[in-house]
């Protein structure tokens, strides 16, 4: 069968492209650019990515992003892991009620959950910084990690766990042995989403910051507040390389998972080969 | 030891489970003797396999006590008790190789590498996975993930081996095949089996006794023969192959376990039946198709409605003048054509009586 190609689909498709790469592409370029207005192009430079990596500010931010990300990436898993094999085993109104309670949290906007954080923490006088960032990302991360593992927990055959329950596992053992291992490939997707959107976000960590140290989202908004210099670029390409890498090693990660689980858990070698 | 030998492998006393207003098992009592194997048979939803998954622990009796080998386990947990099962759909790890799926079990008995290894082997041996060590279970046919759940069941040398309809997925010829090997690995390794099945035929091809299951209520406990030619109820005579059945009346005995009937039809024939029978009870008539035979001198006159051929032998209905529709079983050629005058008899021993009035 094929289908006949229309100009104007065509036309719109590389339009679609065009306007979504294109900034991609100058910041790419004014990254090594010479011009400081970066009017027009003067040469190559790598002077940007130096001032950007000897900005203390930035290093900073940098770091605090990965660990409010990592932080908030653990504590998604734990409560959508423990969430999701409640959920299999809920009533169906408990299952209704608690997907409604996951699906706002993906809903409502951000902002409405961090002004509300916000309030509550000055109300409870609850220090802001890294903590409070980590629990106003992991409020709407934790959604997206309960949906991704949800899926992969309703494909769970429930005779898996019963077998090793029969052959001698207590919960604790099953659990590790079994679920887990079956759980892995939608552990890993959402551990790599909700570190990436932990990663790049801007709103939650703007109103849960203090005094504190920011994270590099928040940093560079308010770099470009201020004045928008070639450095911005280079950070840019910097997050957006490093974001494609989480991306590339996670996927790697969860296409060889199935292989590695295998290696960490079953018998090496019960006879020779 | 002689006492040992007598006891039950498993014992269920006033057994009960409820599914919300549902009952699957009715107060159940079962003895399943030592060292043999053991079939539950009866339609699907009549409890076999919640009875099975009650003694390996896998759902909790509302009320009774469960046995295992004289011991208590009724408030054990299922990693905890001296049995394993093998589950229809094998429920194989997909994660673990063969190897590693025979291994689970002893793994968690933490057993020293060196014997893990040795056992894993022997199984692998027994049940004839040479070569398909390292295999994951999605790389295997059907039959062969049979035989890994089989193993890896039979690696912890359990008290007491449950299998759950573990033929129900393999196409006929297979299913034969592996009847045969399965017997012959119990006879070799000497456990008790205790095997679920719908398939009445598949059950009585393999046990030393079976006990009929229907709507929760355990019908019938016996040798497939004594199930078959003596049975108690108008549900196992029905369930446990074709059946001729007719109403009838009890007129009289002609000794022990023999009596005298007349059919609805007016006709009055011997039988044998369950002591105490009374004068007057209703009662049906058991005539299994392959006892009938057609003979000139028969009793019975009929006409031939159909023959049909299946495998070695022939089916053969009849209309017979007074008893009505008749199904007979004929070994070889036989010269009856549709529509062919012909007589039905059967031997005295051929009938027997089932109360009419219990389910």
């Amino acid at each position: 069968m094929s289908v006949r190609r229309h100009p104007f689909s065509a036309t719109v498709a590389l339009l679609v492209i065009l306007f979504l790469w294109a900034p991609l592409v100058i910041v790419a370029l004014n990254s090594v650019n010479q011009d400081v207005l970066l009017a027009t192009w003067k040469g190559a430079t790598t002077h940007w990515y130096h001032q950007a990596f000897d900005n203390e500010d930035v290093r900073a931010g940098l770091r605090q992003t990965v660990t409010v990300a990592a932080a908030t990436t653990v504590l998604s898993l734990v409560l959508a892991v423990t969430a999701a094999l409640w959920w299999r085993r809920a009533s169906p109104r408990m299952r209704r009620l608690f997907d409604g309670l996951t699906y706002l949290r993906i809903m409502l906007p951000e902002v409405v959950f961090a002004v509300a954080l916000f309030l509550l923490f000055s109300r409870l006088e609850f220090p802001l910084g890294t903590t409070a960032i980590v629990i106003g990302h992991t409020v709407w991360n934790s959604a997206y990690a309960t949906l991704i593992v949800q899926a992969r927990v309703s494909t769970l055959d429930p005779a898996l766990e019963d077998a090793a329950a029969d052959l001698g596992a207590n919960p604790w053992r099953t659990f590790r042995r079994v679920t887990i291992p079956g759980l892995l490939p939608g552990i890993a997707a959402a551990a790599l989403l909700a570190f990436t959107f932990s990663f790049d976000d801007v709103v939650t960590s703007f109103y849960l910051t203090g005094a504190g140290t920011s994270t590099l989202p928040v940093v560079i908004l308010s770099m470009i507040r201020f004045r928008i210099t070639p450095e911005i670029n280079a950070i840019g390409m910097m997050v957006m390389l490093f974001t494609v890498t989480m991306f590339a090693v996670g996927f790697i990660a969860v296409t060889k998972l199935g292989r590695g689980a295998r290696r960490s858990l079953a018998l090496p070698e019960v006879r020779g080969e | 030891m002689s006492e040992a030998a007598a006891q039950p492998a498993v014992r269920l006393t006033a057994v009960e489970k409820r599914f919300g207003d549902l009952v699957a098992v009715h107060p159940l009592d079962l003895e399943i003797p030592a060292g043999g194997f053991f079939s539950i048979i009866g339609p699907s939803g009549c409890g076999k396999t919640t009875t099975l998954r009650m003694v390996a622990g896998l759902e909790r009796p509302d009320a009774g006590t469960i046995e295992v080998g004289g011991r208590d386990v009724t408030r054990l947990a299922a990693h905890r008790r001296p049995v394993n099962t093998v589950f229809q759909s094998y429920a194989l790890f997909p994660h673990l190789d063969v190897q590693a799926n025979i291994a689970f079990g002893l793994v968690e008995e933490r057993r020293p590498r060196a014997e893990i290894a040795t056992r894993v082997g022997e199984m692998i041996d027994l049940v004839h996975l040479e070569g398909r060590e390292r295999s994951r279970p999605r790389q295997l046919s059907g039959g062969q993930q049979q035989r890994v759940a089989l193993a890896r069941a039979l690696v912890k040398h359990p008290q007491v081996l449950l299998l759950d309809e573990p033929l129900g997925a393999l196409d006929f010829k297979l299913r034969k095949e592996l009847q045969v090997q399965l017997k012959e690995v119990q006879r070799r390794v000497g456990i008790t089996f205790v095997y679920v099945t719908h398939d009445q035929e598949e059950a009585f091809a393999m046990s030393d006794t079976v006990a009929v299951m229907n709507e929760g209520v355990l019908e019938q406990v016996g040798a497939p023969e004594d199930v078959y030619r003596r049975p108690r109820t108008p549900f196992v005579a029905t369930f446990v192959g074709q059946t001729n059945q007719f109403d009838a009346t009890v007129t009289g005995r002609d000794g022990e376990g023999r009596y005298r009937v007349a059919l609805a039809a007016g006709v009055e024939v011997a039988a044998g039946g369950p002591d105490g029978l009374e004068t007057g009870a209703a009662v049906q008539v058991i005539l299994r198709p392959e006892e009938l035979s057609l003979d000139a001198a028969g009793a019975h006159a009929a006409t031939v409605t159909d023959v049909s051929y299946v495998g070695p032998v022939r089916q053969v209905t009849v209309d017979a003048e007074a008893l009505g529709p008749l199904l007979l079983t004929l070994p070889g050629p036989t010269p009856v054509e549709p529509g062919g005058r012909v007589s039905v008899s059967w031997p005295e021993s051929a009938a027997w009586l089932v109360p009419a009035g219990e389910r």
